[in-house]
């Protein structure tokens, strides 16, 4: 084989490079060269004639490279590479010198610029002598879809996804779906029950032959990308098995009393349980940390009681692995723990709740069933709602979550409809009310007694035992004593959100919740293709807008994963020498797509080419140079900076 | 009779511990002189430059060259041994990659002299004496050899038909490379005598990396009691062995230390600070900042130890 046979395509790309560029002394130094073979000028080489122009010269010139000296590779390298694809010419062997871009418009001096112009040519040129063939592999699509998070989000995106005949895991970490408004008893304005709300819905997900749901699970590993992804989900073991229908039969005998999370500590559940009665799935689940088979080995009852035979101690955890398409996180939110603020009360006067807490004193499905009670029994007479406990400042939280206050609202109404005579006074400052069915609420609680008393200083509110019940005091206003107070606190990324996000490799932004892709124009989309966010795993929401999310995002997600439909392949993909890898790891640890694997046998690290987008980040890891990017090679690398340096 | 290969051993700039390689061969050393005529060995044996100089040209089979190059004696016998040797062998970091006095070229030429003849808290020169390359005293004329600006590896001054390298080579390389020369089974020119992988491949600590070698921030030997059988890198500390080629046997990491990066790049790689750099920053944790790094006091004599001549980063001021 001969020296490579390298063509020079001059675009003038009208004025805008022949203008500012000397094409033609360019175009007489490369004739003169001994590397390259071909040199060619066109008025505009993007154009029908121009592109017919490319082609037909690469066919009848028997060139082995070509550079094409014009505009930047985010223009027409693509243009350019196919043509020569056509031509014969394996699109590896086309390097773009991008003189318009990074010369031609920016540099006003004619003599200047044709100077530099010569230096990007000969470091293309360089660069080209070298180049390698890339092969172009594709792969079909993957159509399922994962959801992260079971609630009112998930569960609207999971059935979206099946509606479209497509396959859909749910993931959560709870023992059954329903997030956080299966919490709630009444959703504002519209007053529905929460529960009514969800039963229908998360009975279709039940019935949905396409919807898989993983309960006690979490996924602990995501490689590749949007059409291929593989999960890897760990799911604790309930120890009872999918025959069990929930009867609660073993809930009776089961000696065991542990504190309920879902109750958010205010009730409690048997060592075996069920989170309300009709949860999806329906089967009890037991927890090991308190059941006494599992902490000392002396019970057996829930056995014994089960007609069912559900009951299994040993059943194993499991970890599984399996493809989909693309990932809909909707893990929700956590709420602000009002601990860390002191003069709020919380933890210290009784009778101090968190908006969600009180939501639970209120819920048919909550500790109480409904009855709104102090921690005496007793039902509160008076109840003060604390707006924007924590919110709005630097120390706790710096943001408006701005569907507290709609929820601190319907405080008013739940307790009025319970408890007649009660009076309930609502502390805030600014009211976050953003829809005329919102201010419609807000007007019907002040025409229905609920007082208003707004507050300077929100931050400044001193919440203590008073004389004659809890005395809340603050700037603005007249000190009120009262039974109970609700701290109308926001929302916080769910736990676990940055790790989540770590291993989905997107980003967060500045409060710690899913960074959109973009903030207007894709606003479901993560920062990664391929990973989507709905409801308040992207920041607080309201509930309708969780809903929208939930189903825009695998809308736009399915639209893009139609059956049958292939992605290509990233081509520059890593290779690992295996004859120079020493085995060291740190490409593993560097890969974003975690598309580099050990290989134990061997001692070598190994790259999924069908995972790998090619970004490089293992070579520049790699400490021996084993690992290669191709089309990006350490040598080509250096060819090109040799020929910038020296013309 | 077969007439014995012709041998000769000469250091440049060094520090005598490639010398003392060959002094422990041990025992072997008797083999080797069995074997071959050591036609040159300053170090060891009374040989003058005359007799160098009296050889035919191509003469000696095999020259071991140690030691960087600066001064115009050094460069002169590195010639010398070129025509007199067919085959030149770098032997250590200093010929290889500059070595320890290669660090030199991160100052002058003049800063050096300032130190070392005018500055330095232990120097008594009141008339401010400089070494010249000419001095005449009484009618005598006095030669020194010329002192250049930079520090040069051995292949930038003559060619070099092989490499070894080490701070010290072990014996064990040398007895290698030996038994090659002696059953004419070198590799071809311009090889490295030695593994193509780095370290890491023969680190009795390798299964002990952690599958996320992350680290929140690089630690020094001084600030931490070393695990004497987790992977160094994963405990903070700057360890060169996965940027640096195996065959020195894991001496470092078998004392608990550290590799320092003696044996240079792995054989695929230009610059070894570089690299080492560039892996590091890929386990430094995203949000160590500053403290991250805090650490590292001396970074070109961390990552560029033995290999500042071969570097990509040159010398301050490069006479090439």
């Amino acid at each position: 084989m001969g020296r490579p046979r390298t063509a020079v395509f001059l675009c003038n790309c009208g004025p805008n490079i022949a203008g500012a560029i000397d094409l033609d002394i360019i175009a007489g130094q490369l004739a003169s060269r001994q590397d390259v073979a071909v040199v060619e000028r066109h008025a505009l080489l993007c154009s029908p004639d121009g592109q017919q122009f490319f082609r037909d010269t690469l066919q009848n010139r028997q060139v082995d490279n070509v550079v094409v000296v014009a505009c930047s590779p985010k223009m027409h390298e693509k243009t350019f590479q196919d043509l020569a694809g056509e031509a014969g010419i394996n699109i590896g062997h086309v390097q773009m010198a991008n003189v318009r871009e990074h010369c031609a418009w920016v540099t006003p001096d004619k003599a200047t610029a044709t100077a530099k112009a010569q230096l990007l040519i000969n470091a293309a040129i360089r660069r080209s002598l070298i180049s390698e063939n890339l092969e172009q592999r594709s792969m079909e699509v993957n159509t399922d879809v994962l959801v992260i998070g079971g609630g009112l989000a998930g569960i609207e995106a999971a059935l979206t996804a099946a509606a479209a005949g497509r396959k859909v895991t749910i993931v959560d970490r709870e023992i059954s779906l329903g997030g956080a408004v299966i919490k709630t008893e009444e959703v504002a304005p519209s007053l529905e029950c929460a529960p009514c709300l969800l039963a229908p819905r998360l009975a279709a997900v039940r019935d949905n032959s396409n919807i898989t749901v993983l309960t006690r699970a979490e996924v602990t590993e995501v490689r590749g990308f949007y059409g291929n992804f593989t999960v890897r989900v760990r799911r604790q073991a309930r120890a009872i098995e999918p025959s069990c229908i929930g009867c609660e039969a073993c809930f009776e005998v089961c000696p065991v009393t542990v504190p309920s999370r879902f109750h958010l500590g205010l009730g409690t559940h048997k060592a075996v349980y069920t989170l309300f009665p009709g949860s999806v799935p329906a089967a009890a689940a037991i927890d090991k940390s308190a059941c006494r088979h599992f902490t000392d080995g002396t019970c057996n009852a829930c056995v014994e009681a089960c007609p069912f035979g559900a009951v299994n101690f040993d059943q194993p955890d499991d970890e599984s692995e399996f493809a989909v398409g693309a990932i809909v996180v909707a893990t929700g939110f956590s709420s602000w723990d009002p601990r860390s603020i002191s003069a709020l009360g919380y933890g210290t006067v009784p009778d101090v709740y968190t908006l969600p807490e009180f939501e639970r004193l209120a819920s048919s499905n909550g500790p109480t069933h409904s009855e709104i009670r102090l921690r005496d029994g007793r039902a509160p007479r008076s109840v003060a709602v604390v707006h924007c406990a924590g919110s709005l400042r630097p120390d706790a939280i710096p943001y408006c979550s701005r569907v507290c206050c709609l929820g601190a609202l319907k405080v008013g109404e739940l307790v009025r409809k319970q408890i007649p005579g009660a009076t309930v006074t609502n502390i805030h400052h600014d009211l976050v009310l953003t829809t005329p069915r919102e201010q419609a609420f807000y007007r019907r609680q002040a025409h229905e007694g609920t007082r208003f008393l707004a507050c300077t200083d929100l931050a400044a509110v001193q919440v203590r035992t008073g004389d004659h019940g809890i005395r809340v005091e603050g700037p603005g206003f007249e000190p009120v004593e009262v039974d109970m107070v609700v701290l109308a606190t926001g929302l916080q990324p769910a736990a676990g959100t940055r790790e989540l996000a770590g291993l989905l490799n997107v980003e967060l932004d500045a409060d710690g919740f899913l960074k959109p892709d973009h903030a207007v124009l894709h606003c479901t989309g993560a920062s990664l293709d391929g990973i989507y966010v709905a409801g308040c795993a992207a920041g607080p929401c309201d509930l309708p807008t969780a809903v929208t999310q939930g189903q825009a995002a695998v809308g736009d997600a399915i639209s893009k994963l139609m059956p049958g439909r292939r992605i290509n392949l990233e081509m520059m993909t890593s290779v690992i020498d295996a004859d120079l890898c020493a085995g060291c790891r740190l490409c593993k640890a560097a890969c974003p797509y975690k598309a580099v694997s050990f290989d134990r046998e061997r001692k070598v690290c190994v790259v999924n080419e069908a995972i790998c987008r090619g970004c490089g980040t293992c070579s520049a890891a790699c400490p021996t140079g084993a690992s290669k990017a191709r089309h990006f090679t350490d040598a080509q690398i250096h060819a090109e900076i040799g020929g910038l340096l020296h013309g | 009779m077969t007439v014995k290969p012709k041998v000769a051993f000469y250091w440049c700039a060094s520090c005598g511990g490639c010398e003392e390689t060959v002094v422990d061969l041990g025992a072997r050393v008797l083999d080797v002189v069995a074997a071959v005529d050591i036609v040159f060995w300053p170090c060891a044996l009374d040989f003058k430059t005359a007799d160098l100089a009296a050889l035919a040209d191509g003469a000696i089979s095999v020259a071991f060259v140690n030691g960087a190059v600066r001064t115009s004696e050094q460069a002169h016998m590195a010639e010398l041994l070129r025509r007199k040797a067919a085959c030149v062998i770098a032997f250590g970091a200093c010929a290889c990659h500059g070595g320890i006095p290669a660090l030199a070229n991160l100052t002058s030429r003049e800063r050096i002299l300032q130190r070392s003849y005018h500055a330095s808290p232990t120097v008594d020169n009141p008339a401010g004496t400089e070494p010249r390359e000419s001095t005449t005293i009484d009618g005598h004329r006095l030669n020194l050899p010329a002192f250049a600006d930079t520090v040069h590896k051995l292949s930038d001054v003559i060619a070099v038909d092989y490499s070894m390298p080490g701070c010290p080579p072990t014996p064990d390389n040398l007895w290698q490379a030996v038994n090659l020369i002696l059953t004419g089974k070198l590799p071809p020119r311009g090889a490295v005598l030695g593994s193509v992988k780095s370290l890491c491949s023969s680190c009795p600590r390798n299964d002990s990396r952690p599958d996320d070698p992350t680290i929140p921030k690089i630690r020094r030997l001084i600030d931490v009691v070393v695990d004497p059988a987790t992977c160094l890198l994963a405990q903070g500390l700057v360890c060169m062995g996965p940027a640096t080629r195996d065959g020195c046997g894991a001496r470092c990491i078998e004392g608990n230390m550290p590799c320092t990066g003696c044996y240079g790049p792995a054989a695929d790689v230009q610059d070894q600070g570089a690299r080492m750099v560039s892996a590091l920053g890929t386990i430094l944790q995203n949000d160590a900042g500053d403290q991250g790094t805090a650490a590292l006091d001396d970074p070109a004599g961390t990552f560029y130890r033995y290999t500042m001549a071969a570097s990509l980063l040159g010398a301050e001021r490069k006479d090439v």
